[in-house]
């Protein structure tokens, strides 16, 4: 509850630093301000996606139905979020570029991993009924995981991006004003933050699920 | 061991030679899809992007028939008899050398069906050559888990593309671009691709070979 309440306080200041506080980035304006969101969102999806492989790799090497829950409940989170990290990315694109699609290469990498996660929730749907299905989804978590940052970082290399380089760039460092990159530091925190809580309370979800089918069974 | 594999890989060729179902299947998707596409153009295909593009696309989905392998061995119940006689790494190693002959021979086949009846020239004909068996080996070391996969749960077909689609496309997008570069005139060295193709499919393939025994021997 404590948690709960310490992100939501958090959440309010991030909102207050994002669209009154920090001045808007040159050039790109007001617009600038999605940044704050976008980024934060597109990291959180990361993060629950690995989150996933690992729960995944502890489930086959333990075989403890609680890292399966906690595999299946971050990929559900993960795909949430980066839906929201398509849609901003989209609307920022339509501003800055005039098109919501523009087949930029980290554009498509996001939409691929989804891809992969909606691959993944057509097996979940087929074995979740089965008591060994879950060793199979786990091994497709765990393909998935490994061949996603070859989906991230290495075919968006490929090809020319539109994506500005002050964020993303080949140095891996932050080109950001310090008011900017403070903002966005926040903002990552606080997004982390709503993730590790969301990821509590499907867990309880899944543990309560789990119990009562036990019982009935 | 190593007796073991090549007489498992013998009889699994063996019985693919003599069933002629799969082959036939592959052979007869790909004739037919290419002709449709020949039709539906008029052979007048211009821009080489679209030419890869539509080949490496008939070999993608001429490959996914060749899910039926570990299918087999679960539908004819000869899975645990398996198990007597070879590990399950064997099988998996076995498997996949299989995967990649009959995936390679349907590159082949597609990609010089296709050269034939779309008229496509080939400026790189060596790049070519390396790009079909370097894309179309990793595409077989790639899915060869996935086979497995739908195999166990029983559901084959759709399953298997639709989670082997995402995992491969890394490679398709890699050999559609060097591809693309064999059919113009640029000159171009297909030596990252072809690193990129060995990295990503050695990856993929040691932990397929490292998680395959979890799932075979649970079922």
């Amino acid at each position: 509850m404590v948690l709960i309440i310490i992100d939501a306080l958090l959440m309010l200041a991030t909102l207050y630093l994002i669209y009154i506080w920090v001045p808007p980035a040159a050039i790109l304006g007001e617009t600038s301000r999605i940044v704050y969101l976008h980024v934060p969102l597109a990291w959180v999806s990361t993060l629950a996606f690995i989150v996933a492989g690992l729960a995944s790799i502890q489930y086959i090497r333990k075989n403890a139905i609680e890292y399966i829950h906690c595999a299946r409940s971050s990929v559900h989170i993960g795909f949430f979020f980066s839906i929201l990290t398509v849609i901003t990315g989209s609307l920022w694109a339509k501003v800055m570029w005039g098109s919501y699609w523009n087949w930029d290469p980290r554009e498509t990498s996001i939409t691929l991993l989804l891809l992969v996660y909606i691959a993944y929730f057509s097996l979940h749907q087929i074995v979740h009924t089965n008591p060994k299905g879950a060793m199979l989804e786990s091994v497709y978590l765990v393909i998935a995981f490994v061949a996603s940052p070859f989906l991230i970082f290495v075919v968006p290399r490929l090809y020319p991006s539109l994506h500005p380089e002050p964020v993303i760039n080949t140095q891996g460092a932050i080109l950001l004003d310090t008011e900017m990159r403070l903002v966005l530091i926040i903002s990552v925190v606080t997004f982390t933050l709503f993730y590790a809580i969301v990821l509590k309370l499907l867990l309880k979800v899944y543990k309560l699920e789990y119990v009562c089918t036990e019982d009935v069974s | 061991m190593i007796k073991g594999l090549v007489r498992n890989i013998v009889k699994d060729l063996r019985i693919e030679f003599r069933s002629k179902v799969v082959i036939s299947l592959i052979l007869s998707f790909s004739v037919i899809v290419t002709i449709s596409i020949g039709f539906a153009s008029g052979g007048i295909i211009g821009s080489p992007m679209v030419h890869a593009i539509l080949l490496w696309v008939i070999i993608f989905f001429s490959g996914m028939n060749t899910s039926h392998l570990f299918y087999r061995e679960i539908e004819e119940h000869t899975a645990l008899f398996n198990l007597m006689y070879y590990s399950p790494e064997g099988i998996f190693v076995s498997k996949l050398i299989v995967n990649c002959i009959i995936m390679v021979a349907v590159a082949a086949i597609a990609g010089l069906l296709y050269l034939f009846v779309m008229d496509v020239s080939v400026y790189n004909v060596s790049g070519f050559a390396i790009m079909v068996l370097a894309g179309s080996s990793a595409l077989a070391v790639c899915t060869t888990i996935i086979a497995a996969i739908t195999a166990l749960v029983q559901a084959r077909g759709g399953l298997f593309t639709i989670l082997s689609f995402p995992i491969t496309l890394p490679i398709i997008t890699v050999v559609i671009k060097s591809t693309t570069q064999c059919f113009s005139k640029e000159i171009y060295s297909s030596w990252s691709a072809i690193l990129f193709l060995l990295a990503f499919s050695t990856l993929l393939g040691v932990v397929s070979y490292i998680l395959f025994p979890y799932i075979w021997r649970e079922f």
